[in-house]
């Protein structure tokens, strides 16, 4: 802590000063957490990249430089094609479906009542919840005999499905699973934006005679622009990064089969903790990098925010 | 005649919401019912929804098969400190990102914000190098190191610094205040409930915490909840009611945590939307 | 929101106080299991050895992958426990990495003389032996007794694949949709990938086939696209698509057998006691791989052993407390109570076998009967996960029914990657 500084007196007139202490503070306050950020963020992460350029496995002595051997690799490896298809298709679909969702369950619970504050809570319950215990409760939730989705379906006359199990479903229910994780946060997120919005614009807008999706299109949604880019940045990142759900759905005999809801944190992992080829997996870590980065840029472009 | 469809749209609009509800709280419940049901209930079909033979056997077996009493204090520890650490470095860098001017100001924002794109699992190996050499495997601060910084935190205060008029500032600093109290003075006060909703989140975020704990910690003492309660889980069969006991185990404290702090959580959430 | 905090804090000062001063590891040994089943046995030697000799042994259980990852990351780190229980497969890139000590003489000597050739065999890397073999699994056939009695079949199980397929028919029961609602046999079809790998190598043996051979240079390449492989696979779809004998939607091994929802099944012994648990009503046999043509079989076989990494601080106890679990006592509660056999030849289980006759089997060895092994090469896993994953797509496919070229082409594709990944290794 800074202690010289807080003993300090300011003298008036003296801007010079004035800047000067204030530039102190600041890099008082900026060099410590800074070099936190180097130590347990910036260094692992160059970490990560110096081994992409290595065959570096974990238990083998030998850790020869490669140069860009990794890269090149991945170019023609067909387990990645998969894996970035099968987060595409992830992201592609959960991004836009949780934003709409939780864009209309914000609309629906504008107003800040009893009720709407208990909807609030239980939209937002899952949020909270961790992912692990979470996934290993959709985990049973869909298991194929015992599971109470099935025998619901099977109640009212439809066919079980093997949720987990049935390669061209298992990908959509952990998607399913993943929506039902994510849309409270981002509907609480859309509340603050709403809630924002000054009163006395409806009121001009009602004045005007402007009714429902008019008032949505040309008032509201202009006003929320700022909130949804944020809001589709983090469900972007989030949505690429996807791991943990499958993680779990995948383990055991009764588990998903992996190809089939192969994602690209998963396959990096897999070829990181086990089979050991670190070096590789740093090298899908860069490429994963890449592609969260072009897809955060390419939002930014297309919202075009005023400022930022 | 207006007012009548209106009811009718109200109601509508209320049983939709609450079967959204139902969605949103049935897996939870299920949980919980299924924990206090006999393995052969759980495997009956079709299945009860409240348990007949009520027990709490899957309960029992779990607290008797690993000491998770105090697993769940390394998780409260982990989690403590953890949010101690971000709450004191998310507040300083937040007021300065907001309110001082500093060479590379946006570029170190920029790097800041830039880390959340990777998810840590996929630099663990490097961080773990590092703990190693630095001796700190199987100790609590190997275990917190990765939890002491936040981006999001840093995000967020510096959204909510943003919002503290400067006049403000500039009047404690005529009255002779220093910068660091006004930070102290003016700043805290005024972020509050932005910082009690950091707090919460980074403790649950610590709470949710799993593979690093679980590669970094060689002995059961350090064991956190999450770490904890794979250890019973068999690599072949599944024992549901056992699982889902351990499960609620680590569930519900969360859940009565965030139904104490709802409000705090729901409106520091909103903070760190984008105002400033 | 004051107040709140506060009794938070109290709760957790108390909370605290009452669960003591934590304190970090001060003389005592650690051990890691991969199998949480092993727990209570080891525990139960850990606490009689600190009576005996008062050390205290900490054992410690992960799920398999997690503690397959954490030896990955601790043992080159130095940070690994004393001693460690893993297989022979995952072993050799340990010891070529220089991490693992050899034991000492005393225990060399015991594993010489206590086990049977072909663990030792198998066990010995670079000319050496370096952990205590403590258990020894050969994969075997289960049969319930009253589906068979049922569906009008001898009381006895398959002898051939010919036979296995005619009883698999004969016990399925359908629905009146033409879909199985209790399977004739479940075999492993999805789930983990080298597991379906070690499952379909089971009928490879008992073809006398392998997954990867070794060629006279010591390198190896892919062995399974051969006749073994073809007839293997086509196995698989007859069983599930051409006599739909087995089912992608009901419940799987183990589980299915113990609630009778399937007839037939390929583990290996731990299903016993689990059984003896959950379904203490079952009537069942055991029995040796059918082979392709009778008297002409085989089945995987594998082995754990206990090591101790060279980073150990206190090697003297880990070998004594090895050996210390070594113990008839305890190896056969290991034995009997969670269905984990240690190959020891000096050893009479015939005690065990009285009290639970499906375990003898472990002991029958016909002239001839082969035992596939996991290759001693670090790509093992990779090679076994990725073919799995294949043939777990290849299972599904129904289009492979009577189809010998779409089979070959399956096998074709899969070998390709296989000698890929052999060639990325340095091993083709």
């Amino acid at each position: 802590m800074p202690k010289t500084l807080v003993k300090e007196k300011l003298v008036f007139g003296k801007t010079k000063g004035l800047e000067r202490r204030k530039l102190r503070f600041a890099t008082a306050v900026m060099i410590p957490t800074f070099t936190l950020y180097l130590v347990l963020r910036i260094i692992p992460i160059l970490g990560t990249l110096y081994l992409s350029f290595h065959e570096w496995h974990l238990i083998r002595r030998h850790r020869p430089f490669v140069g860009l051997a990794n890269f090149a690799k991945i170019l023609s490896d067909t387990t990645f094609k998969t894996a970035l298809l099968n987060t595409t298709l992830f992201a592609i679909i959960v991004v836009p479906v949780s934003i709409m969702l939780a864009l209309l369950l914000a609309l629906a619970l504008k107003k800040n009542t009893r009720l709407n504050s208990f909807y609030e809570f239980a939209y937002f319950l899952p949020f909270v919840i961790p992912m692990v215990p979470v996934s290993i409760i959709w985990k049973w939730l869909y298991d194929r005999t015992y599971g109470i989705i099935n025998y619901v379906l099977t109640a009212v006359g439809l066919n079980a499905v093997g949720w987990l199990t049935n390669p061209d479903v298992a990908l959509f229910s952990i998607i399913i699973m993943s929506i039902w994780k994510v849309v409270g946060y981002y509907m609480v997120l859309f509340l603050v934006g709403l809630r924002d919005i000054p009163e006395e614009y409806y009121e001009a807008a009602a004045v005007d005679g402007a009714v429902g999706w008019k008032v949505f299109r040309y008032i509201t949604f202009p006003l929320l622009k700022r909130m949804a880019l944020y809001i589709c940045v983090v469900a972007t990142i989030q949505a690429l990064n996807v791991f943990t759900q499958v993680y779990v759905m995948t383990t055991g005999t009764q588990g998903a089969p992996a190809a089939s809801v192969r994602v690209l944190v998963y396959e990096i992992y897999q070829n990181g903790f086990r089979y050991f080829k670190m070096g590789y997996a740093s090298a899908q870590v860069v490429v994963l990098f890449a592609i969260v980065m072009i897809a955060s840029v390419i939002q930014f472009k297309m919202f075009k925010p005023d400022d930022y | 005649m207006k007012k009548k469809t209106r009811k009718r749209a109200t109601n509508w609009y209320h049983i939709l919401l609450m079967l959204g509800v139902i969605m949103m709280l049935f897996p939870f419940l299920w949980m919980l019912l299924s924990s206090f049901k006999t393995e052969q209930e759980i495997l009956a079909v079709p299945p009860s929804i409240f348990p007949r033979d009520f027990t709490w056997n899957n309960f029992v077996s779990v607290t008797t098969r690993i000491p998770i009493f105090r697993y769940f204090l390394n998780s409260v520890l982990v989690s403590t400190v953890s949010t101690i650490f971000v709450l004191i470095t998310s507040a300083f860098a937040g007021t300065v990102f907001a309110k001082y001017d500093f060479p590379f100001r946006n570029t170190l924002f920029m790097i800041i914000l830039g880390t959340t794109m990777i998810p840590f699992e996929c630099y663990m190996i490097p961080f773990y190098l590092m703990v190693s050499k630095a001796g700190f495997i199987n100790s609590y601060t190997g275990i917190i190191a990765p939890l002491v910084v936040s981006s999001f935190g840093i995000f967020l205060m510096r959204q909510q610094v943003g919002s503290v008029p400067n006049e403000l500032m500039d009047a404690a600093r005529i009255d002779g205040c220093s910068e660091f109290g006004i930070f102290l003075n003016v700043v805290l006060p005024l972020t509050k409930s932005a910082l009690a909703a950091l707090a919460i989140f980074s403790f649950m975020f610590g709470w949710a915490f799993f593979v690093w704990p679980l590669i970094i910690t060689n002995s059961s003492d350090l064991f956190v909840l999450e770490v904890g309660l794979t250890m019973f889980q068999n690599s072949y069969t599944v024992e549901y009611g056992p699982v889902m006991a351990g499960t609620a185990i680590s569930v519900v404290p969360l859940i009565i945590v965030f139904m104490f702090f709802r409000r705090h959580i729901i409106s520091g959430m909103a903070m760190s939307g984008i105002k400033g | 929101m004051k107040r709140k905090v506060m009794v938070l804090a109290m709760a957790l000062f108390l909370a605290f106080a009452v669960a003591g001063p934590i304190d970090a590891q001060g003389g005592k040994i650690s051990v890691w299991i991969g199998w949480s089943q092993l727990l209570p046995a080891y525990q139960e030697a850990a606490a009689d050895f600190q009576a005996e000799r008062g050390i205290e042994v900490e054992v410690l259980a992960f799920p398999l992958r997690e503690f397959e990852r954490k030896l990955a990351v601790s043992v080159p780190a130095g940070e690994a426990p004393d001693i460690f229980v893993t297989s022979e497969y995952i072993i050799p890139q340990y010891i070529e990495g220089g991490y693992i000590s050899l034991p000492p003489s005393d225990v060399s000597e015991f594993v010489n003389k206590s086990f049977d050739s072909r663990t030792l065999e198998l066990n010995t890397i670079a000319g050496d032996i370096y952990g205590v073999p403590q258990i020894g699994i050969a994969r075997i056939l289960y049969w319930n007794k009253d589906h068979f009695a049922e569906a009008g079949l001898p009381d006895a199980p398959p002898q051939n694949w010919d036979q296995l397929l005619e009883y698999a028919r004969e016990l399925t029961v359908y629905d009146d949709k033409g879909e199985p609602v209790r399977t004739g046999i479940s075999l492993r079809k999805f789930g983990d990938g080298s597991g379906v790998t070690e499952k379909f190598q089971i009928f490879l043996a008992s073809a006398g086939g392998e997954i990867l051979e070794q060629t006279a240079d010591g390198k190896w390449r892919a062995a399974y696209n051969d006749e073994a492989g073809r007839e293997s696979l086509k196995l698989y779809i007859d069983l599930i698509h051409k006599y739909k004998t087995d089912s992608f939607d009901t419940k799987q091994d183990s589980e299915a057998f113990a609630l009778g929802h399937t007839s037939m099944f390929i583990r290996e012994f731990w299903p016993i006691p689990y059984f003896k648990e959950t379904a203490p009503d079952l009537k069942y046999g055991t029995a040796l791989i059918p082979g392709k043509y009778e008297g002409n079989s085989g089945t995987v076989y594998s082995t754990e052993s206990a090591f101790v990494p060279k980073s150990s601080k206190n090697a003297d106890i880990a070998w004594e407390f090895i050996m210390f679990f070594n113990d008839d006592k305890y190896i056969k509660k290991m034995f009997e109570e969670i269905g984990w056999p240690a190959p020891r030849i000096d050893i009479d289980f015939s005690d065990v076998f009285e009290r639970e006759p499906a375990y003898a089997i472990a002991t029958v060895r016909p002239e001839g009967y082969r035992y596939s092994t996991y290759p001693p090469i670090g790509a093992a896993d990779e090679i076994w996960t990725r073919l799995g994953e294949r043939l777990e797509a290849a299972f599904r496919n129904a289009s492979l029914v009577d189809n010998p070229e779409g089979i070959d082409k399956v096998l074709e594709d899969a070998a390709k990657e296989t000698n890929e990944i052999l060639k990325e290794h340095g091993l083709y």
